[in-house]
């Protein structure tokens, strides 16, 4: 268990097999991680909070958007990275409009992710 | 008023007073927010904690300037000396929230008086306009997007009541009646409809606008309309219901087939529908799915390949290893769905099953004698020998729907066009026989040939299209050169295997 939420990367995808590459890839660069299977599984855990969030957007229950308007809602504010595999001109104008940090294709730079991982630390 | 000074209002006892303001505070969406003449924040309400990010213990007893952004500092400024001076100040403006997000809210500020009437600190209520503006800008952009759309289509729109009566008449009704829109709003829709036809024509829309039976909206119907002049042209509608609480109300699309241009684009589209609309839907949808599907194991596999370079870099092989062998997974898996997509592909080119001629044949003479302004009366015959057959059942159609065109457009009057389904050997015998003039001499060999016509507006590819279909179906298809009336076209497709067993 990690004891120092607030210096965790946190990773959001209904795929296990993406979580689990974020999770190796981050490590591996020295981040603590950790993963949720979906959207409803990370507002379970919204006492506490991640320092950052890395989010797909498309997944079952609650698309990452959706999970993000909810945050913003109940005034729960993080940086938050979206990544999505077809980045539509509305899914990027609604990022935008929620105050995300960035929207990435799927699949990501390894450069872009671990930036936004060290500027959030 | 001179009552005024005679109704007492409710005593509440002044320690009361407390309670009541305090769950007004805890209750309200709005942000409360008090601070001291040095601008310290002392209260701190569920609202504001909202709106800005900050728990109570994070926020009490710091300056109000960590709310305020760099470039409203001077705005700010202006303001606390007007309250300081004794106003209350409205405003809309920007704050910034806890990790620096900016965030529109709109500002109540009062400067807070002791019972002597002097200022000991200044009380601020801020609503969060985030959520206003996104909706404004939202119904905005519908706004615009609808009335663009309305400029560019072809049809006219029309808004009817339940009572039957215009409520809307849009620029291209106008046009294409005739009349401008506040000579028929609020008159009854008859009026848009040919004589002759009014009764059974109402009676359609009436029939819709009595049962809102939804799948009549789906369907196209094609009408006699009537212009204000009088002259009548065949028009196209689309119902549709607005339903809105304690409002019912139905929007009719007008389609004009009478446009020579208009027609020809309508069956131009009907014929490429034909092909297309089921593959056109699936395949945009594929690509997005494929997309993502493609997408996920990329995104691990790069994933897994960039934490194994730091590893190996590191000299740590082992652990990589591990990291690797994950990698591969995710390249077959990417793998496996390229290789579905081939296989769907695949399938795509030879769609043929076992079909029902008689609905196959149904469908498609629905659709050719859609805007076909003279009498046709259509006879079909299926011998109970031959009503499977193994076809691709859009294509087949389109031979159908060619066939059956050709036949209503050689015949300038009334006509009838018959198609016969027999057995011949191992195949279905279809024939499409009209009652027109017959086949023209200029024609006559070249018939099949691609871009041979006698029409003004025809393209002459119908016929081509035809053989191509019917060849690739493995079967034939010719005129029959001295046929007793008008023109005889055959085609053949195959009868489904081990039917030839099969006796009626
Ligand atoms: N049932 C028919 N009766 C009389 N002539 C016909 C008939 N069917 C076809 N033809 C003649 O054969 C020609 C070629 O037909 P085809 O369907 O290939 O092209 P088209 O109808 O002229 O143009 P389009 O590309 O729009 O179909 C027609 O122009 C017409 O002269
Ligand atoms: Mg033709």
């Amino acid at each position: 268990m990690q004891d120092d939420l607030q210096s965790a990367v946190g990773v959001i995808d209904d795929d296990p097999a993406v979580l689990d590459s974020f999770r190796f890839m981050l490590e591996v660069a020295g981040h603590r991680v950790l993963t949720f299977r979906s959207a409803l599984e990370f507002l379970a855990h919204t006492s506490d909070l991640p320092c950052c969030l890395i989010l797909d957007q498309q997944m079952p229950d609650l698309t990452g958007l959706e999970l993000v308007a909810r945050l913003r809602s109940d005034g729960i504010v993080l940086p938050i990275l979206l990544v999505t595999a077809w980045p539509s001109p509305a899914i990027v104008t609604r990022a935008a409009e929620l105050g995300i940090e960035g929207v990435l294709e799927k699949p990501p730079g390894e450069g872009d992710i671990l930036s936004f991982a060290a500027a959030y630390l | 008023m001179s009552s005024e000074g005679t109704s007492t209002p409710p005593y509440v006892p002044p320690d009361h007073a407390r309670f009541w303001l305090g769950t007004l505070t805890e209750s309200a969406d709005a942000g409360f927010v008090g601070a001291d003449l040095r601008g310290i924040i002392i209260t701190w309400n569920p609202g504001a904690e909202r709106i800005f990010g900050y728990a109570p213990a994070e926020i009490l007893g710091r300056p109000i300037g960590v709310l305020i952004p760099s470039d409203k500092q001077a705005e700010e400024a202006a303001s606390l000396a007007r309250i300081g001076a004794g106003e209350t100040l409205r405003l809309e403006t920007e704050r910034l929230c806890k990790g620096g997000r900016r965030t529109p809210v709109s500002l109540t500020m009062a400067p807070v008086l002791n019972e002597r009437g002097h200022a000991i600190g200044i009380s601020v209520i801020a609503r969060d306009m985030q959520r206003t503006f996104l909706i404004n800008a939202e119904n905005l952009r519908r706004e615009a997007v609808l009335r663009s759309i309305l400029d560019t289509v072809h049809e006219a729109l029309i808004i009817i009541g339940d009572d039957g009566l215009i409520r809307s008449f849009s620029g291209t009704a106008e046009r294409l009646f005739g009349y401008p829109s506040e000579e028929v709003i609020g008159h009854d829709v008859s009026v848009l409809v040919s004589e002759p036809h009014r009764e059974r024509q109402v009676a359609y829309i009436a029939r819709y606008l009595q049962t809102g039976e939804r799948h009549i909206a789906s369907i196209a119907r094609v009408v006699a309309g009537q212009r204000k002049d009088g002259s009548t042209f065949p028009m196209e509608l689309s119902v549709g219901e607005i339903a809105l609480p304690g409002v019912r109300q139905f929007t009719v699309f007008i389609r004009d087939l009478s446009e020579s241009q208009d027609r020809e684009r309508r069956l131009a589209e009907l014929r490429s529908e034909l092909v297309h609309v089921s593959r056109l839907n699936d395949l945009g949808q594929m690509v997005s799915t494929l997309a993502h599907e493609v997408a996920q194991p990329l995104t691990s596999l790069a994933n897994y390949l960039n934490g194994s370079r730091r590893l190996l870099t590191a000299g740590k092989a082992e652990a990589a290893e591990q990291a690797l062998e994950r990698a591969a997974e995710q390249a077959s898996r990417a793998t496996r769905i390229v290789q579905s997509l081939r296989d769907f592909v695949r399938r795509g080119e030879t769609e043929k099953r076992s079909e029902d001629l008689r609905k196959t044949i149904e469908e498609a003479s629905a659709l050719a004698m859609l805007g076909i302004a003279h009498k046709l009366t259509l006879e079909l015959r299926v011998s109970p020998d031959a009503r499977q057959a193994v076809i691709d059942k859009v294509q087949i159609q389109q031979v159908l729907f060619n066939l059956i065109r050709n036949a209503a457009e050689a015949m300038t009057g009334d006509g009838m066009v018959s198609i016969t389904v027999m057995r011949v050997g191992e195949m279905a015998e279809i024939s499409v026989a009209d009652t027109g003039p017959g086949l023209g001499e200029e024609v006559g060999a070249r018939l099949f040939q691609p871009f041979v016509t006698s029409k003004p507006n025809g393209m002459g590819v119908g016929l081509s299209v035809c053989r191509t279909i019917v060849e690739a179906h493995g079967g034939q298809i010719w005129a029959d050169p001295a046929p007793l009336q008008g023109a005889l076209f055959k085609f053949t497709v195959p009868l489904p295997a081990g039917d030839s067993a099969k006796t009626d």
